[in-house]
């Protein structure tokens, strides 16, 4: 269900100041890191089905063809960093992006090079569709250092996405006397290429100090694993001529580890 | 030099088997009309065959698998006496992976006639100009037959020739030795009114009732012609644009057609009902030919299919001979002056002015009945090219009507055609109110419903195009059940549901059992046959079928 973007700023902005006015007294050496980069990979789980349907001209008369996609999970590397400037109260900017492949599967309602009103069906798959996601998502965020190894994190705030999805945009028929049957043979797909605002909300866990901790200046102490869970989610409209498409459905649950450096 | 030979079929053995056991429709004298159809008739006739082809006295025409009947197949032997092949004389043998299952035939066996000629074809050519009134078709070159003369009775050898006069394509025969002209029939079979590729396209029209079609065109230097590409059979319709003398001169052989005079359009948004209608009508004939029987085009073998259409001028109906205002304003006609053979469409009369019946005439090809019709004698032009006057002609014409009413019940219910409404009448779209034949009331419009009412003149060759509707009756009955208004018998249909069954009866006993010559005997015993081939012996078909005939009179 679209998400109007004004309203998902407006309610980030009112998080963060919630955030910030909860913020208490952090504790030492957790509580000293003020910056915060690291970078991640994991999963987007984000199945999700989708139908366009797509008017086409033939034979002197309107035929269609309905293309069920289905968006499957696939690795997203995400990239950025946080900085804590108040108290508890941190930003955070992480780019991530996803890309996966998929397979439509398309039927069609063929006219009849003779007759109106006597379309045929033909049924086919359109292999190698592409979709590329890159987002930008900044994050209000809350730092809680529940020990001195460990800082949790809880964030939410816009994500601003650029998507481009391989759309089938025309079907390829292969037919011959008696025109009973006909058979599709290829397809021809064309990339929508949209941006959208939606949002992301989820939470971190970092641990630190994986050095030894009497010698708290080494580089290990400033390398931290994270675990982040993240829910991302935005709608974009994509138009194809003489189509009637539901919007693309953007993100999903983003489950990643990675590495992060403390400072 | 051969002389004067007397009959070379095994006439004794002949004449035992024929009158034995097989059960025949003998005439008084003369050719001896065959149906077999099992037991051990049909085994005697079937040695007698084999000896006759091994003799040289029947040779094969052609052999057809049975689109219907996988393992069947149609054999077809011409009768030939001392190497010259004898008139309305052939055979068709019905075989089972070997097997022989039916024969039907005509078989002629008390020849005597001198097979040489003494005139060679150019002569017996020139000598028929002379007698004859009309022109004839020059690219038809002379068969040398023996001809029974249907009035006396007596053989000739003669020249087969054919050629228009101002009553219509006749075939002409002319005595080898004294030049002549001994009979001629009108060869024409019309749709009388009383008085398919990278170029391939998909355009659209309107027909002459104002329905909209689909139409299958090529595109060729920037315009849209005629030319279905998109079937196997090539289905071109030419548009003479009113020009009647060169028409005229191409059904005489005397000028060719080009392809500048293929009907045509700038835009593929057909707005000739006339010629939209001729072209997407064959094309749905040969639909319905393949579809409901197996059949690819006219001859089978997906010949071209050629129609005619604007002969003449509409409103040139005063300002041109009478044959011409007869045959290219008041008739439909398939025509075997070529090799393919052609359909030429009437143009029908201007507005305002109606036959004397009151009837008005519209374009002939508007009526898809009436399409079909002709070219369901294509059909029978290269099948069993049954004898256009007589029974065998009126069986003809019922052929063709059959045809038509089949294939517009399956283009309606098929969903292919949805605005035409099926019925049993033939050319009421054309010839309007009434039409000009109706198989479900064949006395609404004057004709016999009963084989004891036929007509037995001389008029339309014995009465063709009324005598047809007695066949026709009986297929309507043999579908739809009903009392036959002169016997009072009544009959149990198949059942619309069931239709095709009964159109394949027909078709198959129609094109591939009768032989040229056959009486409604014969087509009684046939249709029977492939009935049983086709649904069983004591099938409802088959019962349908029988009693619609009894109900008819042919028995």
């Amino acid at each position: 269900m679209p998400f109007p973007s004004g309203r998902i700023v407006l309610v980030w902005l009112m998080v963060s100041l919630a955030v910030l006015a909860s913020a208490g007294p952090v504790q030492a050496q957790a509580a000293d890191r003020r910056f915060i980069v690291g970078a991640s990979v994991g999963n987007q789980a984000a199945t999700r089905q989708r139908l366009e349907t797509v008017d086409f001209e033939l034979f002197q008369e309107q035929g269609t063809f309905n293309s069920q996609y289905k968006i499957s999970s696939d690795w997203i590397f995400d990239g950025g960093g946080s900085m804590r400037f108040w108290r508890r109260a941190g930003l955070g900017v992480f780019v991530s992006t996803f890309r996966t492949t998929s397979t439509a599967t398309t039927e069609a309602q063929v006219p009849h090079p003779h007759f109106f009103g006597l379309p045929r069906v033909a049924s086919g798959t359109a292999s190698s569709l592409k979709r590329r996601e890159l987002a930008v998502h900044v994050q209000g965020q809350y730092w809680l250092p529940v020990r001195n190894w460990l800082l949790l994190t809880g964030f939410y705030g816009p994500t601003f996405f650029r998507v481009k999805q391989d759309q089938v945009a025309g079907i390829q028929t292969a037919e011959e006397f008696p025109f009973e049957q006909v058979v599709m043979v290829g397809h021809s797909a064309v990339t929508a290429s949209k941006t959208a605002i939606g949002y992301n909300i989820g939470f971190e866990a970092t641990f630190f100090n994986l050095g030894d901790a009497s010698e708290p200046d080494t580089i290990l102490d400033r390398l931290g694993l994270a675990f982040q869970l993240r829910y991302s989610r935005g709608t974009s409209p994509v138009q194809l001529k003489g189509s009637d498409q539901p919007a693309l459905e953007l993100g999903g649950l983003h489950v990643m580890g990675g590495i992060r450096v403390g400072f | 030099m051969r002389t004067f030979a007397p009959a070379t079929v095994g006439a004794t053995m002949l004449a035992l088997v024929l009158f034995q056991a097989v059960p025949t429709l003998q005439e008084p004298s003369g050719p001896v009309q065959l149906a077999a159809t099992g037991g051990f008739e049909i085994r005697q006739l079937d040695g007698l065959v084999d000896r006759m082809r091994r003799n040289g006295d029947l040779r094969a025409v052609r052999t057809e698998n049975d689109p219907l009947l996988p393992g069947r197949s149609h054999e077809r032997l011409a009768q030939y006496h001392l190497g010259v092949r004898i008139f309305g004389a052939d055979i068709s043998r019905q075989t089972d992976r070997g097997i022989t299952i039916s024969i039907f035939g005509t078989l002629h066996t008390e020849i005597s006639v001198n097979t040489t000629p003494t005139l060679d074809a150019d002569e017996a050519l020139a000598a028929v100009e002379e007698q004859f009134d009309g022109h004839m078709v020059s690219e038809i070159r002379p068969d040398l037959m023996v001809l029974r003369h249907p009035t006396t009775g007596v053989y000739h050898l003669a020249y087969r020739t054919r050629g228009w006069s101002s009553d219509g394509l006749m075939s002409c025969f002319v005595d080898a030795h004294t030049g002549a002209l001994l009979w001629e029939y009108n060869n024409l079979m019309t749709q009388d009114a009383v008085l398919p590729c990278a170029d391939c396209t998909v355009g659209q029209g309107l027909g002459v009732q104002g329905d909209r079609k689909k139409i299958s065109a090529r595109r060729t230097a920037g315009t849209f012609r005629a030319q279905d590409g998109l079937r196997p059979s090539s289905i071109v319709t030419y548009d003479m644009r009113g020009n009647w003398s060169r028409t005229w001169d191409f059904v005489n052989g005397l000028t060719t057609i080009f392809d500048s005079d293929l009907a045509a359009d700038s835009d593929n948004n057909w707005q000739d009902g006339a010629n939209v209608d001729a072209h997407t009508g064959a094309g749905w004939t040969y639909d319905y030919l393949y579809h409901r029987f197996g059949r690819r085009g006219l001859n089978g073998n997906n010949g071209r299919i050629l129609s005619i259409v604007h002969p003449v001028s509409r409103f040139d109906l005063y300002n041109v001979p009478p044959v011409i205002q007869r045959l290219f304003h008041l008739n439909a006609f398939f025509c075997d002056c070529i090799p393919e053979g052609l359909v030429v469409y009437g143009e029908g009369l201007p507005p305002g002015i109606r036959l004397t019946t009151g009837q008005s005439v519209t374009f002939f090809s508007g009526g898809f009945d009436i399409v079909v019709h002709e070219l369901a004698h294509g059909v029978t032009h290269f099948s069993s090219q049954l004898i256009s006057r007589n029974e065998s002609g009126a069986l003809n014409e019922a052929f063709s009507d059959i045809v038509a009413v089949g294939a517009e019940f399956f283009m309606a219910n098929s969903g292919r055609h949805p605005v035409e409404k099926p019925d049993y009448l033939i050319g009421e779209d054309v010839v309007k109110p009434g039409g000009l034949r109706n198989l479900a009331n064949p006395s609404a419009l004057g004709d016999p419903d009963h084989y004891s009412v036929r007509f037995t003149g001389d008029e339309d060759r014995g009465g063709v195009h009324t005598n047809a509707l007695i066949a026709g009756h009986a297929f309507y009955l043999a579908i739809e059940g009903g009392t036959n208004r002169t016997s009072s018998l009544s009959v149990t249909g198949v059942g619309a549901a069931n239709r095709a069954k009964i159109e394949q009866v027909f078709f198959r006993a129609f094109t591939q059992l009768l032989p040229a010559d056959a009486t409604f005997l014969t087509a009684r015993i046939a249709t029977i046959q492939s009935a049983r081939d086709l649904f069983g012996a004591g099938s409802a078909a088959e019962q349908a079928v029988t009693a619609a005939w009894t109900a008819v009179g042919v028995e």
